[in-house]
C-alpha cells in the first residue's frame, strides 16, 4: 500500500509542478488532469473506489469542457461547418469511450489474477462496487442530473445569440490643442 | 511502514498550497480555475482520509457521510467548471480575449 501511494503522490506532484510552470495552458489542463487522477488513486486506496470512478468520470468531463471552451475562444481553431451538437456529440462519446477504458484498466487486473496481489488485496473492483453499494446510486444520479443540467446551461450561454458589443480598442489619442506660438516667434 | 493519516494531511495540505500558488500566478481564468479545483481536490481528499482514519462509531456504523459530501462537492466543481467555461466564452466574444487583467476595465 505505501507503493500505492507514493505511485499517486508522484502523479499528483507531477500534476502540480505542471500546473504551475506550464507556459502554454493545455499544460496547466493537463497538470490538473493528471493531479486529479493521483486523487482517484488515493481515494481508491482510501476504500472509496466508486468516489475513484466518480473523480475520473467527472474529470474527464470537466477537462473536455474545458478543451471545448478553450478551442472554441481560438481564433480559426473551430472545424468550419462543425456544429455544437457535434460538438457534445463527440464530448459524451469520448467519455464513454474513457470510462470504459478505465473500467477495462481497472477491472483487467481482478480478471488476469485470480487472487489480488497483497496491495490491493483491499480494494474490489469498481464495477463490482458499484452493483454491491446500492445505496449510492442515488447521488451518482443526482450528480448525473446536475451534470447534465449544467452541460445544456453552458450550451446555452454559447449559443444564445446577442449583440455582440464590439471589441476594446485602444484608448482614442486625445485630440489637444495645438500650442500657440510664442509671441516673439521662433528664437 | 505504513501509510497513515499524516501521509494524506500532508498531500493535501501540498495540493492545497499548490492551487493557491497557481491561483496567484496565472493570468489566464482557465489557469484559475484550475487552481481552485486544486484547492477543492484537497479539500475532498481530506474529508475522505478522515473519514477512513476516524474510529468506529456504534451510533453511525456506516460512517458514509463525508463520500457523500465529497460526491456533492464534485458535482459542484462540475457545474462550476462548466459555467464558467461559457462564462469565458462570452467574454472571448465581447471584447476578443481572456485576460483577468483586462477585465478589471
Amino acid at each position: 500500500m505505501v507503493i500505492w501511494f507514493y505511485l499517486f503522490a508522484c502523479a499528483v506532484i507531477a500534476g502540480i509542478a505542471s500546473c504551475i510552470f506550464a507556459r502554454q495552458i493545455e499544460g496547466v489542463l493537463l497538470g490538473v488532469a493528471l493531479a486529479a487522477t493521483g486523487v482517484a488513486g488515493e481515494f481508491w486506496l482510501l476504500n472509496a473506489s466508486y468516489l475513484a470512478l466518480a473523480q475520473l468520470v467527472v474529470w474527464g468531463a470537466i477537462l473536455l469542457m474545458m478543451m471545448t471552451g478553450m478551442t472554441l475562444v481560438r481564433r480559426g481553431a473551430r472545424v468550419p461547418g462543425v456544429g455544437a451538437l457535434e460538438w457534445v456529440g463527440a464530448s459524451l462519446a469520448a467519455i464513454v469511450v474513457g470510462v470504459a477504458l478505465v473500467a477495462v484498466m481497472w477491472a483487467g487486473p481482478w480478471w488476469i489474477w485470480v487472487k489480488a496481489p497483497e496491495a490491493t488485496a483491499n480494494a474490489q473492483s469498481i464495477g463490482r462496487d458499484l452493483v454491491s453499494a446500492r445505496g449510492f446510486m442515488a447521488p451518482l444520479l443526482v450528480m448525473a442530473i446536475l451534470i447534465a443540467t449544467s452541460a445544456v446551461g453552458a450550451l446555452y450561454l454559447v449559443r444564445r445569440r446577442r449583440v455582440v458589443e464590439p471589441p476594446l480598442t485602444p484608448a482614442k489619442k486625445i485630440q489637444t490643442a495645438p500650442s500657440r506660438p510664442r509671441a516673439g516667434g521662433v528664437i | 511502514m505504513h501509510v497513515t493519516l499524516w501521509h494524506f494531511l500532508m498531500l493535501s495540505a501540498v495540493m492545497a498550497a499548490a492551487g493557491v500558488a497557481t491561483m496567484l500566478l496565472r493570468r489566464n481564468p482557465l489557469g484559475i480555475l484550475a487552481g481552485i479545483e486544486l484547492i477543492v481536490m484537497a479539500a475532498m481528499l481530506n474529508l475522505v482520509a478522515f473519514q477512513a482514519y476516524a474510529p468506529p462509531n456504534p451510533a453511525f456504523p456506516g460512517r458514509t457521510a463525508p463520500q457523500a459530501l465529497v460526491l456533492m462537492i464534485m458535482a459542484a466543481s462540475a457545474v462550476e467548471a462548466g459555467l464558467l467555461v461559457a462564462v469565458l466564452v462570452n467574454f472571448y466574444r465581447a471584447f476578443g480575449r481572456v485576460d483577468v487583467e483586462r477585465a478589471r476595465n
